[in-house]
């Protein structure tokens, strides 16, 4: 049967080649996938249908993204699709970068970040430690300085798992300034926001309310991304403290490694100038999220350089040899 | 009348026409369920205004709550672990006496109970919401455990058997990435398996696939005969007022458990089946078609829209996985969700409340109408049926995850259950422990870790000692009606030797 | 087949079952700082089921209650189960899902509908039934959900 396939496939494949020989000035001939490995009405998935609405006007021909929800698996089964996908450029994926850093090192995935070219991010999603409104910590610094007289003490949720993305930056974050906090798992953001607001746990570190007024403090971005408007112009970042800590989790596009340069260009010019949309970035103002872009290589750098920095902390934790 | 002024009747009315129509309609094929309607319309939000997209989707979770009681009812096949309870009275119902009689039952429970939730929703969203937050882990550990609890004692026939099943249900529930170490469990190096089995597919798979196959053992080309009578869908005033203690209390538990995040929406309408039956004059009728045991778990389902609604609405947290999905509707809008909602937009929130209520009544009379339709399955041959069926699976499974491997497992699971409930063991059973063990395990771990292992957690808080009363009292309950029937049986062993002795 | 030896192969099959959870769980890490680690619940839930299986094979041994267990027309059931998987294999393999359910609900149909008798007429009856059905899905799915299958 295999053998009918690969000829089926090669059949199809000419077909598909035959209308112009000269591919690169023709694509995308028809319309293109855009892979969510979430299920429908996530951030991720809102985003992606923003981008696929407007992108017709930016692509050659005005060809069609459609987006295609692929959940589960903590976006490994996603991100399975993509990589055995065919790399002509008609499927991509749109996904935070945070799980390939981590679940590569488990070694139970049928890829690692070799697998895929990152065409470039759209979205830094910004995380600060947060407390309550209500919390007698008013800034960092009287915070910081709880912390170091009781170290363990304070707990807090990333909504997620142990060994997740945020987790690890936290683990990170413990390290280099050497304090000492205790990390309590939530299944989802909503129930974490829950835990805090409840009094459950003392802190979160996730993105804070995208508005003022609101019932979480946060005390200070680890990311360098800050959520729109000026609510959160005071709070400072981290790598302005004594003690500089970065964190960063982008959100961008990918496509299955061996993707033709030609084509990345044309998606990433088309991916690029939809992010200048007026509607999509109403979109982007409505949701608070900052519109940040890296180039394909600056983006797979990111990743390089935070899965280098997860493997060791995982090994340290002792979740994998 | 400011509020009226900022609602758009006409568009409104079209919205929720078609979030219930489709509501019902996927909640009623196997499958097919809330969460892949809801995403069905989700698009089309883009191009309405704010407050008619919401309704509309609000109108598909309402529908598909009531018509995944319509395939319980009519096909044996419920359309989510919710409303399996329905099957146990619904069923010999249809059966035996009429099925309009029990989907009208399971239609006026429902709109009871959406019109209970709705009302909580209007009048006490903020502080039931903050009262919610209070309750911790330990709380929710507890609650968890008095709904399996309900199970095992609802179940009747082989305890061990039920019991076995029960604890299948909580291991299948372990199965994949390991919150607290980040570890796959018993995930056999299957990517699919990484957040344990899909639900949709095993649902479909238990439920379905067995039924389709136990269609089979029977001869498929006949078909029951009923009179055209039997089939409408209205109740009597005298049938109703029976039922109204009944629904009265399933929209109660179904409103206030509805409004726990994760918890509420699964075991609500089974603490309800075993909530009505404590309370009913004839206990002894349930599970041989007793109304009230459709009208209360139907009104507790409803009531938890309102219910799950209502911690979104006041705190911008989502009570229910179909909620969540929701509230990308809010995002598509502009509007974040968060407690701020109801001071930035009243008018919306408001549009909500007044929609909602109409949601529900236009359910009833969608619900007239599509239900007669519905109950026309039960005449129609099994040999169209059971094709028809493994269709609406095969698709209903695929569309939630588009993975071959959710598939094979809906077949597996489906034909190892159609030969364990030959066995006597409890599907449904099965289907609440599997969707209540990551609650439970999680919970309970969880508040020893806050607490760094300290135990006294589990009883030291107020809310845990009411809970924990509540638990004590129905256990005793429990033996005092064993040992009452006990005495009551022997009594009536010594009244017959007298007599036989005379 | 006798009631009683299927119900103990299932109860000893389940209590396996068992055991293997209780072995498995042992390689799941320990927990740290309060948790109990990864293993320990569900190692708890294999021991309940060796509890019960015991149970509940004692409880059989000893019931007086004694029948047959038989599955009425079993070769249907088998039938239909080969015909799923068929399809599923097939679909899988070859793609093109709505035209190969089309072949596939009227191959069932057929089947299911034999004992009525198969003439020009029946047979016709049954390729409408699926030509519908699948139609009504290509058009729900592929027009108003993008599921691409």
């Amino acid at each position: 049967m295999k053998k009918i396939n690969v000829l089926f496939a090669a059949l199809i494949a000419l077909l598909a080649a035959m209308p112009g020989l000269t591919t690169a000035d023709n694509f995308p001939q028809r319309p293109i996938e855009l892979i969510v490995p979430f299920g429908a009405g996530g951030t991720t998935d809102v985003f992606a249908r923003s981008f696929a609405r407007v992108l017709g006007k930016y692509l050659p021909h005005e060809q069609r993204v459609v987006v295609v929800n692929k959940p589960g698996g903590a976006t490994t089964i996603g991100m399975s699709v993509l990589a055995a996908a065919k790399p002509d450029g008609y499927t991509l994926g749109l996904s935070p970068s945070g799980t390939i850093e981590v679940m590569q090192h488990y070694g139970r995935t049928r890829w690692t970040a070799d697998s895929f070219e990152p065409i470039l991010a759209v979205l830094d999603i910004p995380a600060s430690i947060n407390v309550l409104d209500s919390s007698e910590f008013e800034n960092y610094a009287q915070w910081k300085q709880y912390v170091e007289a009781n170290p363990g003490k304070f707990t807090f949720t990333t909504s997620g798992a142990t060994g997740g993305s945020a987790h690890l930056a936290m683990e990170q974050f413990m390290e280099k300034t050497g304090l000492k906090l205790r990390h309590i798992p939530f299944e989802g953001h909503a129930a974490s926001q829950a835990a805090v607001l409840g009094g459950q746990v003392m802190g979160s570190f996730a993105m804070p309310n995208l508005h003022q007024g609101g019932e979480i403090r946060p005390l200070v971005f680890l990311t360098d991304a800050k959520p729109l408007g000026d609510d959160y112009a005071d709070t400072p970042v981290g790598s302005s403290l004594d003690t500089p800590v970065t964190a960063s989790f982008p959100m961008g596009v990918f496509a299955p490694k061996g993707i033709p340069a030609d084509r990345v260009a044309i998606l990433h010019d088309a991916f690029k100038a939809a992010m200048d949309d007026p509607d999509v970035i109403r979109f982007y103002e409505t949701s608070g999220l900052p519109r940040v872009y890296q180039d394909g290589e600056t983006f797979a750098a990111g990743i390089r350089q935070r899965s280098a920095a997860n493997k060791r902390l995982l090994k340290q934790m002792g979740l994998i040899k | 009348m400011e509020i009226l002024a900022s609602f758009d009747f006409v568009a409104s009315f079209f919205a929720i026409a078609l979030g219930l129509f489709v509501g019902m309609l996927l909640g009623a094929l196997p499958g097919l369920g809330m969460i892949i309607g809801i995403t069905l319309l989700l698009p089309l939000s883009y191009s309405m205004d704010p407050a008619s997209s919401i309704l509309m989707l609000l109108a598909v979770y309402q529908g598909a709550e009531y018509g995944g009681s319509i395939s319980a009812i009519v096909l044996k096949i419920p359309g989510t672990a919710m409303a399996a309870p329905i099957m146990f009275d619904g069923v010999p119902m249809a059966e035996n006496k009429s099925p309009g009689k029990a989907l009208a039952y399971s239609l006026y429970g429902s709109t009871f109970g959406g019109l209970f939730g709705g009302a909580v929703l209007i009048f006490f969203s903020e502080p039931v919401a903050r009262f919610a937050l209070k309750l911790a882990d330990p709380e929710i550990f507890w609650l968890s455990g008095l709904g399996l609890f309900a199970v095992v004692t609802l179940g009747g026939g082989n305890v061990s058997k039920t019991a076995i099943s029960v604890i299948l249900g909580l291991f299948v529930g372990t199965m994949g990435i390991d919150l607290f170490s980040g570890i796959p469990r018993f995930t056999m190096d299957s990517p699919s398996l990484l957040e344990g089995p899909n639900l949709i597919a095993v649902v479909v798979g238990l439920f379905a696939i067995s039924e389709v196959l136990n269609m089979n053992t029977k001869n498929m080309n006949l078909s029951f005969k009923f009179e055209k009578k039997d089939m409408k869908t209205s109740l009597t005033f005298r049938e109703m007022l029976q039922t109204v203690k009944a629904m009265f209390a399933g929209s109660f538990i179904g409103s206030v458990i509805g409004v726990l995040p994760g918890v509420g929406s699964v075991i609500s309408s089974w603490l309800a089946y075993s909530g009505v039956k404590k309370l009913s004059r004839q206990p002894e009728t349930f599970g041989k078609g007793n109304p009230e045991g459709i009208a209360g778990p139907d009104a507790s389902n409803n009531a938890t829209v309102g219910g799950a609604l209502l911690p979104f609405l006041a705190l911008g947290i989502p009570g229910s996985a179909s909620i969540a999905i929701i509230a990308g509707a809010f995002i598509i809008h502009g509007i974040t969700p968060g407690p701020q909602m109801i001071r930035n937009n009243p008018e919306l929130i408001n549009a909500l409340y007044i929609g909602f209520i109409f949601t529900t009544i236009g359910m009833f009379f969608m619900g007239r109408f599509m239900t007669t339709l519905f109950a026309k399955a039960l005449v129609t041959p099994n040999a169209l049926l059971a094709p028809a069926i493994v269709a609406s699976s095969l698709m209903g499974v695929y569309s939630s995850s588009g993975n071959f491997f959710d598939i094979w497992l809906m077949l597996g699971l489906g034909v190892v259950a159609f030969f364990l409930r030959k066995l006597d063991y409890s599907v449904a059973g099965f289907i609440l422990a599997l969707v209540l063990s990551p609650i439970i395990e999680k919970s309970f771990r969880r508040a020893l870790v806050i607490t760094d292992g300290d135990f006294s957690a589990f009883y030291s808080r107020p809310y845990s000692q009411v809970l924990l009363v509540i638990i004590a009292g129905m256990i005793l309950y429990m033996f005092y009606g064993q040992i009452r029937n006990l005495m009551k049986a022997r009594a009536r062993k010594n009244s017959d030797k007298l007599a036989a002795n005379h | 087949m006798h009631y009683r030896i299927l119900d103990l192969t299932v109860f000893i099959a389940l209590a396996a079952l068992g055991a293997m959870i209780i072995y498995q769980s042992y390689e799941l890490p320990a927990g740290f700082g309060g948790d109990m680690g990864s293993g320990y619940f569900p190692r708890i839930l294999g021991w309940m089921l060796i509890g019960f299986c015991v149970l509940g094979a004692v409880s059989s041994l000893f019931s007086k209650a004694v029948h047959e267990f038989s599955i009425p027309m079993a070769w249907q059931v088998a039938g239909t189960v080969v015909l799923m998987a068929l399809f599923i294999w097939s679909w899988s393999t070859f793609g093109y899902f709505y035209l190969q359910l089309a072949v596939f609900l009227f191959v069932l149909l057929t089947f299911y509908r034999a004992s009525v008798g198969i003439n020009a007429k029946s047979l016709g009856l049954n390729a409408l039934f699926a030509v519908i059905v699948s139609v009504a899905f290509y058009v729900v799915f592929n027009h108003f959900m993008y599921v691409n299958v």
